[in-house]
């Protein structure tokens, strides 16, 4: 059977009488933009009329607005990956700096529930470090007093 | 309650780790920090012999080293577990609340809870146009039960065969055959725990309790995180 030489037109400007279609050249299909002008120049393109009269203005209304919904879904997509990966990066940052701070001698071997507790639940970057260096700070002012005695 | 149940420690959590030594790095990491929030915790391990040091025995009170060593010993596991409720936590997790000691409260006359898979987040959790696996199955609460030990069973052995070459998962997706999230969800749909296991909801918000990397901070709703989730091949360990 033979292939139908356009497929999936859509408008791009109607006004401007712009159109998006797949043609087909020898077996393949190649994406293809026609443009013939707005009609008051009165310019005509034989590719545009077959696809006028194969498909009509109305059918490529309907395309274009399956492609706007088909757009409108993949941007929504894509934000929301994109909000996934910035959570996920700020989340493993947190997370790897509330490791490194348990990585700390002073902090692993501090009997300071308390303030290890902070460290633990501390919700941004400054807190791990703000709550560490007040845990260091502790535990060097301890040694210091161990060791003058 | 029988007086087998009575003899048994009440309430504990589980961690599995083995086939990959970060994973038992990870598990006493997790566990530490359970410790920090609720220092009374009774926590169990199921890991390798060779892995076990000396420390381990001030963190868990109960360590079992005759499990298989598999990518799914967690399944063999929870159905040896040593208390009547159990909290099942993967060790690629940390604990940083208090609230983590009152979550047996919250299982009541369920057999088991479960806090649910974000769809933006997971890799799979839709199987078809109606069906979709809502359970995450990283964190859970569960009753030792004949029927609940008997669904851990069969999570295992079903699994095994969903792994095994020449498994047929059709009408679903070939995808699913890693994921022991659809071998329980196969057991709660399909079989007869359908109409047997009572599978409740962490209480509201569930991100709280499982909080995974990634995840939306809203869905918090204000409260504090009390488990995050996080990958191990993604973080330095």
């Amino acid at each position: 059977m033979d292939q139908p030489k356009y497929r999936n037109p859509r408008w791009i400007d109607k006004n401007e009488r712009r159109v998006w279609c797949e043609i087909l050249v020898g077996q393949k299909y190649h994406p293809c933009v026609i443009n013939v002008g707005n009609e008051s120049e009165g310019l005509v393109n034989k590719d545009f009329d077959a696809i006028m009269e194969e498909f009509g203005p109305e059918v490529l209304d309907e395309n274009l607005k399956l492609y706007e919904e088909h757009v409108d879904e993949q941007r929504q997509k894509e934000d929301e990956a994109r909000e996934v990966h910035i959570n996920r990066v700020k989340q493993e940052t947190l997370f790897e700096m509330k490791l490194e701070a348990f990585e700390s001698d002073l902090i692993k071997n501090s009997k300071d529930k308390e303030l290890k507790k902070m460290i633990r639940k501390a919700k941004t970057l400054i807190e791990v470090q703000a709550f560490s260096t007040i845990l260091i700070q502790k535990e060097l002012e301890l040694q210091n007093v161990g060791s003058d005695t | 309650m029988s007086a087998a149940i009575h003899s048994i420690p009440h309430c504990g959590y589980l961690y599995v780790a083995t086939v990959r030594h970060e994973y038992y790095i990870a598990a006493k990491r997790s566990a530490k920090s359970l410790l920090d929030f609720y220092p009374e915790a009774k926590i169990a391990l199921f890991t390798l012999p060779e892995w076990v040091e000396e420390e381990d025995h001030e963190i868990f009170e109960h360590i079992r080293t005759d499990g298989p060593n598999h990518v799914r010993t967690k399944l063999w596991a929870l159905a040896h577990t040593p208390y009547y409720k159990t909290m099942y936590v993967d060790c690629d997790t940390f604990i940083q609340h208090e609230d983590i000691s009152t979550v047996f409260d919250y299982l009541g006359d369920n057999d088991i809870i479960f806090t649910r898979n974000r769809p933006y987040n997971a890799k799979i959790t839709k199987l078809n146009d109606t069906e979709e696996m809502i359970y995450h199955c990283g964190i859970f609460v569960y009753k030792k039960t004949k029927n609940t030990l008997s669904l851990m069973l069969d999570w295992y052995e079903r699994y095994l065969e969903q792994v095994a070459p020449g498994f047929d998962p059709s009408p679903y997706s070939e995808r699913v055959r890693p994921w022991d999230t659809f071998t329980m969800w196969y057991l709660l749909n399909k079989t007869e725990y359908k109409d047997t296991i009572k599978v409740g909801d962490f209480p509201s918000p569930d991100a709280r309790w499982n909080f995974c990397m990634g995840q939306k901070p809203e869905e918090l709703m204000g409260e504090d995180v009390i488990i995050s989730h996080y990958t191990i091949s993604r973080v330095n360990i």
